[in-house]
C-alpha cells in the first residue's frame, strides 16, 4: 500500500514537473525561433513560462521533500543521541507543517480576492498560478506530519528506538 | 530590533541546526515573525509565488541544470576529457593538469560545482587512479577544480546573484574568466610542484595528429558555450535564451549526433532537473520572505549605517566580507549564503562604493571556495561519498590548492581591474 502510494506519487510528480519543465524550455525556444526565423517576436511566451516555472518549483519542492533531498545540515543533529534526535525530528516536523499550515487560510483567502484578476499577456486568471502555493504547501506538511506519525510509532512502538 | 526578530532569528538558527531543510526554517521562522508581530499572512504566498513573477533571468537556472545533466549523461564529459588530456596531458602530473583543463572546459557548459565534481569529476578520478596517482590526491585536485565551475560562465550563483543585485548578467560572467583562468594555472602550479616532488609522471604528448583528433572528437561538444556566451555577448539572447537554445543544442547533440541519449536518460534527466529546481527554487522563495522580515526589521539599512559609520573604506569591508564568506561558505550552503546574507551585505558594500560586478565575483569565488574548506565544504563531502575516499584523506591533500585559491582571491579582491578589466573592454557592463 505504501510502496504504491510512493509510486503513483512519484510518476505524478514527475509527470506533471516534467510537463511544466518541458513547457517551459519549449516556450523560450519558441520565442527564440519566432523573433529570429519569422521575424515575428511573441508576448506570451515571456509570461508563460515564467509561469511554468513557478510550477516547477512548487512540484519539484513536493518532489524533494518526500525524497528527503531538500538542503539541510545535520552535522549537529546526527550527533545527539537516537531517541533525542528521534524526539527532536518529530518535533521540527509537526512545527513546520504547523507553521506552513497556517498560511493556508489566508492564501485562500488572497486567492479569492486576486484570483480572478486577468494576467498580462496571456489572459489566465492569477489564482490558476497562485493556487500552486497551497496546493503545496499542504502536500509538503502532509509529507512532513507522515513522517512524524511514522517516527512517533518507530519511538512508541513495540521494540521503539532506544 | 524588535523581541519577535531575536524569536525569528533563534527559530531560524535551531531549526537548521536539527536538520529542517533549509527553504523550510526560513518560511517557518518567518511565519512565527508573522503570527508575533500580527502581520496579515497573505503577503507571504504573494511574495513566495509572485516573488519570481518578474525573475526570467532566473529561468536560466533549470536550463543551466538540464544542460549539466544531459552533458553528463551523454558521453560528452569523456571527449572533453579526451580533448583537455592531449592539450596538457604530456606535462609533469599530467591527469592532473588534464583534470583542471577539463574543468575548466565543462564549466563553460554546465555553470555548477556540483555537477562538475560529480560527471567529470568522477571521470578524472578513475582515469589518475588508473595511471597510479594517490586516490586522495585525485580526489583533492577535482574538489579544487570544480570550484572554477560557477565562476567561468556560465554561473548559477552569477545568475541569481544578478537577480538580487541588478548587476549585468553579461558583465558578471565577462567578469569571472580572468579570476577562473587564474585559478586554473594557480592550481596547475601546484600540481606541476607537488608531481615533481612525489615524482608523478609526464603523459604522452599524442603529436598534433593526435590532438587534431581529439579536437575534432569535442569540437561540436566545445561549441555550447561558444553558442551560450556567444549568443548573450552578441546581443541576440538574454541570458535565459541563451541557456535555452545551449541545452537545445546540447541535446540534439547527444541524441541526434553522438545518439547516447534515449527516452531512459531523458526522464530520470527531467526528473533531476524537477527536483533540483524544487528545492533551489523554494530556498529562494524562503528567502524571498526572510529577506522582507528583515526588511522590515531594517537589518540590511542597519547594516549600510554601520560600515559607513565606521568609515573604513573599501579595503577593511572587502577583508570583512572575504573573511566572512570563507567562514561561513564552509558551513552554510551557497544558495542560502546568497539569498539570504548577500542581500544583507549589498545596500553596505554599494554605501562603501563597491563595483557590483566586482562585488559579485569576489563573492562568488569566496562561496566556491568554501564549498572546498574543510570541514564542511560540500564538494568535499561530495567527491568523498562518489569515491569512497575519506574524508580526512581528502582535506589532508587539499591545502595546498586551497592556499593558491586563496591567493587568487586575495588578488582578485584588493586588484578589482582582474575583475572589471574584460567586462571594460567588450563592453559588457
Amino acid at each position: 500500500m505504501k510502496k504504491s502510494l510512493a509510486r503513483t506519487a512519484d510518476t505524478l510528480e514527475t509527470l506533471l514537473g516534467a510537463t511544466a519543465f518541458v513547457s517551459m524550455f519549449l516556450a523560450i525556444v519558441l520565442q527564440v525561433f519566432y523573433r529570429y526565423i519569422l521575424g515575428s517576436p511573441l508576448v506570451w511566451p515571456f509570461e508563460f513560462s515564467v509561469y511554468c516555472y513557478i510550477y516547477v518549483i512548487y512540484i519539484g519542492s513536493v518532489m524533494a521533500a518526500r525524497r528527503q533531498s531538500h538542503v539541510s545540515f545535520d552535522m549537529l543533529y546526527l550527533r545527539l543521541p537516537g531517541r533525542l534526535r528521534l524526539a527532536l525530528g518529530i518535533f521540527t516536523n509537526v512545527f513546520v507543517a504547523l507553521m506552513f499550515l497556517a498560511t493556508l487560510p489566508s492564501s485562500i483567502g488572497y486567492i479569492r480576492m486576486v484570483g480572478a484578476v486577468p494576467s498580462s499577456s496571456l489572459d489566465v486568471p492569477w489564482g490558476a498560478v497562485l493556487a500552486v502555493y497551497p496546493v503545496g504547501m499542504v502536500l509538503v506538511s502532509l509529507i512532513l506530519l507522515s513522517r512524524a506519525y511514522s517516527d512517533l510509532m518507530d519511538m512508541t512502538g513495540p521494540g521503539g528506538h532506544q | 530590533m524588535s523581541i519577535s526578530l531575536w524569536v525569528f532569528l533563534f527559530v531560524f538558527i535551531i531549526s537548521f541546526a536539527l536538520r529542517v531543510p533549509i527553504a523550510f526554517g526560513m518560511v517557518a521562522s518567518s511565519v512565527l515573525y508573522f503570527l508575533l508581530e500580527g502581520l496579515d499572512l497573505s503577503t507571504i504566498p504573494e511574495i513566495m509565488v509572485f516573488g519570481f513573477k518578474d525573475k526570467f533571468v532566473l529561468l536560466a537556472v533549470p536550463l543551466f541544470i538540464f544542460t549539466a545533466r544531459v552533458m553528463n549523461s551523454g558521453g560528452i564529459t569523456e571527449r572533453i576529457f579526451d580533448f583537455a588530456g592531449s592539450l596538457v596531458g604530456h606535462l609533469r602530473g599530467g591527469l592532473g593538469h588534464v583534470n583542471v583543463v577539463a574543468s575548466i572546459i565543462f564549466s563553460g557548459m554546465t555553470g555548477s560545482a556540483i555537477a562538475d565534481a560529480s560527471g567529470l569529476g568522477l571521470m578524472e578520478i578513475k582515469a589518475m587512479d588508473d595511471a597510479g596517482y594517490k586516490r586522495s590526491f585525485s580526489a583533492a585536485v577535482t574538489v579544487a577544480s570544480a570550484t572554477i565551475g560557477p565562476i567561468i560562465p556560465p554561473s548559477i550563483p552569477m545568475v541569481i546573484y544578478a537577480m538580487l543585485s541588478g548587476a549585468s548578467v553579461g558583465a558578471l560572467f565577462l567578469g569571472g574568466m580572468v579570476p577562473g583562468v587564474l585559478m586554473g594555472i594557480g592550481l596547475m602550479a601546484a600540481i606541476f610542484v607537488i608531481s615533481r616532488k612525489r615524482g608523478y609522471e609526464r603523459g604522452k604528448w599524442p603529436g598534433p595528429g593526435g590532438l587534431a583528433t581529439a579536437f575534432k572528437r569535442a569540437l561540436l561538444s566545445l561549441l555550447t558555450p561558444v553558442i551560450l556566451l556567444g549568443g548573450i555577448y552578441s546581443g541576440a539572447f538574454t541570458p535565459t535564451e541563451a541557456a535555452a537554445v545551449a541545452a537545445l543544442y546540447a541535446l540534439i547533440l547527444i541524441s541526434a549526433v553522438y545518439r547516447s541519449f534515449g527516452i531512459s536518460e531523458a526522464v530520470s534527466v527531467v526528473r533531476d532537473v524537477v527536483e533540483n529546481t524544487g528545492f533551489l527554487g523554494f530556498i529562494m522563495a524562503g528567502a524571498f520572505v526572510f529577506g522582507h522580515v528583515l526588511a522590515i526589521e531594517r537589518v540590511p539599512a542597519a547594516l549600510a549605517d554601520l560600515v559607513l559609520g565606521f568609515n573604513s573604506g573599501k579595503l577593511v569591508f572587502l577583508i570583512v566580507l572575504n573573511i566572512l564568506f570563507l567562514v561561513l561558505g564552509c558551513l552554510i550552503d551557497t544558495m542560502v549564503l546568497l539569498l539570504v546574507v548577500v542581500p544583507i551585505v549589498i545596500p553596505a558594500a554599494q554605501a562603501a562604493g563597491i563595483d557590483m560586478v566586482h562585488l559579485g565575483v569576489v563573492l562568488v569565488m569566496n562561496m566556491m571556495i568554501g564549498l572546498a574548506t574543510p570541514p564542511f565544504g560540500m564538494l568535499l563531502f561530495t567527491i568523498s561519498g562518489l569515491t569512497g575516499t575519506s574524508l580526512g584523506e581528502i582535506i589532508s591533500e587539499i591545502w595546498p590548492f586551497l592556499l593558491v585559491l586563496m591567493a587568487v582571491l586575495l588578488l582578485c579582491t584588493y586588484m578589482p581591474e582582474t575583475v572589471l578589466w574584460l567586462p571594460g573592454v567588450l563592453g559588457g557592463s
